[in-house]
């Protein structure tokens, strides 16, 4: 069980026997009343979107997820697929409601599959990431104001912000939870 | 521009400069009151944070607002003061629009209703834009998707009844209901409750699920007459069921709310003498200021409107939290 001020993006609740993910949540407290934490949810079988409100103080009952060590392969249409790094076992895990992890997932590098039992649900990506540039418009000559930025593309097809100086073939670190660029990776 | 903290520094002081100004000329009194304090107005809903003189025994409390102050100054003859302070709450997290400490705008006026508040605080917040024209294309606060901007004090507000948005999305008016008849309104819909939530929290549990989000984004919007089922010091309504209360959201986010206060000493005895039990069994006990009915009832008929400065500042240089517009680390 879980305390609904505790739960965060990423959680996973059981609602009514379906495992949901909270995809967004905020913490409200209207001017004259009660604290409360407003839930948008996907049940990951359905893919259906419901919203809920509840008490902060209220307990929902959270989902047991393990992680798997596993080798990202490729996407297909809908699915990304991954290989169990144990057991070599090749298996897919639903592009539905994982669309932003596409940016940092890296042919044949390993992640953190979490599984609800059989069912893939999430796949961990670090924090931070270095990521290759692939496309970046040149510098205007004269823009060289304190803070300018342009925008690049990453060869994952991330579209970031960054300092004027970045250019195609750099490799910058990205802050995936906010997908917004950090530094200059060395 | 706005870069770093210097130009943070320069806009918060330019929002100050507007807001001192434009009370100023109108008569306002400014008026600066203690943030500790030995007793609250009763608000159970408000977590307050409590601490202690090394000497003494009384508990001490960090002011939530400074209504307390405030209308025992009116109550002894200002009738027109304003305050910027800084405003305690002891939440149990902080969010993007939620902080433990927060600036707070607060004034009282005898001049004028609570109808009429609605247009000095527009214009309030139209002279306080002017004064940060300089800072408005703040590239390093834009750069973050920002959820809050986009409400244009240009166009005209829209102005709607608690009841009526209720009625519009959940075909009931909810306002005048009991405890059951909004739990039939909670299964119709299909909204889960508990069996301990009191009027107030279903209330909001509907009003948050299926009102809130969707009060319009692109400009300001008030929000009036507030069931009397949420206890506050604003006054009641010739309808009982409502209290002469109103919100502003700004890009749906709450900047101010406005009372007509109550202000006969009889009612807000009353309003005291209800709320003592809850306060007993609140999260955190509190000694209230059980004089307060007395000093100020019977005061002349007077108008509270309290605007939070951080949110407004953060909405105005389209910041996506308070936190993005502060210049000192408090995360050390």
């Amino acid at each position: 069980m879980i305390k609904a001020s505790a739960i965060d993006k990423g959680t996973f609740l059981l609602i009514k026997g379906a495992p949901h993910l909270v995809v967004e949540r905020e913490f409200v407290n209207p001017g004259k009343g009660s604290a409360f934490v407003r839930l948008k949810l996907k049940n990951i079988q359905t893919g259906l979107v419901t919203r809920q409100v509840n008490k902060s103080q209220e307990t929902l009952e959270d989902v047991e997820i393990e992680g798997v060590n596993a080798q990202y392969l490729y996407a297909d249409d809908d699915s990304y697929v991954f290989m169990n790094s144990d057991t070599f076992d090749q298996f897919n895990v639903p592009v539905s409601g994982l669309e932003d992890r596409r940016h940092y997932l890296i042919e044949g590098d390993s992640y953190q599959v979490m599984m609800w039992g059989e069912t893939p649900l999430d796949i961990k990506v670090p924090i931070k990431m270095a990521l290759e540039i692939a496309e970046a418009p040149p510098a205007e000559r004269g823009d060289t104001a304190t803070g300018a930025s342009k925008t690049v593309t990453t060869a994952t097809g991330l579209p970031l912000k960054v300092p004027i100086f970045i250019k195609e073939g750099d490799r910058v670190v990205v802050n995936t939870e906010t997908a917004e660029y950090v530094e200059r990776a060395n | 521009m706005l870069d770093g903290v210097a130009g943070r520094v320069a806009a918060r002081a330019a929002l100050l400069r507007s807001v001192r100004r434009f009370f100023d000329q109108r008569g306002f009194v400014e008026v600066d009151t203690p943030v500790l304090t030995r007793s609250l107005i009763p608000e159970p809903a408000i977590d307050v944070f409590v601490t202690e003189a090394a000497h003494r025994a009384t508990p001490l409390y960090l002011v939530p607002s400074p209504e307390r102050w405030m209308k025992r100054l009116l109550a002894v003859g200002c009738s027109a003061i304003y305050q910027i302070g800084h405003a305690f709450r002891n939440l149990e997290e902080i969010g993007p629009w939620h902080a433990d400490e927060f600036a707070m705008l607060e004034w009282y006026t005898t001049g004028e209703d609570w109808l009429a508040a609605r247009q000095t605080t527009l214009s309030l917040l139209h002279a306080v834009t002017a004064a940060l024209e300089p800072w408005r294309d703040a590239s390093d606060l834009r750069s973050a998707p920002a959820r809050s901007c986009g409400a244009e004090l240009s166009l005209p507000p829209e102005v709607h009844t608690v009841a009526s948005l209720c009625q519009r999305a959940l075909d009931s008016p909810l306002v005048s209901l009991s405890l059951v008849e909004l739990q039939q309104v909670a299964g119709q819909v299909g909204t889960e409750w508990s069996a301990d939530d009191t009027w107030e929290q279903l209330f909001h549990r509907l009003f948050l699920t299926h009102v809130e989000p969707t009060l319009p984004r692109d400009r300001p919007v008030f929000v009036t007459d507030y069931p009397s089922g949420v206890p506050t010091l604003a006054r009641a309504a010739a309808d009982a069921a409502v209290a002469e209360r109103w919100e502003l959201y700004l890009g749906g986010v709450e900047i101010a709310n406005c009372y007509q206060e109550e202000v006969s000493g009889q009612r807000l005895a009353a309003v005291f003498g209800a709320e003592a039990e809850r306060i007993r069994r609140s999260h955190t006990p509190r000694r209230v200021d059980w004089e307060l009915p007395d000093r100020f009832g019977d005061s002349p008929p007077c108008t509270g409107v309290a605007l939070g400065i951080d949110r407004l500042l953060a909405h105005l240089l389209g910041a996506p939290s308070i936190a993005a517009i502060g210049y000192c680390d408090t995360a050390r």
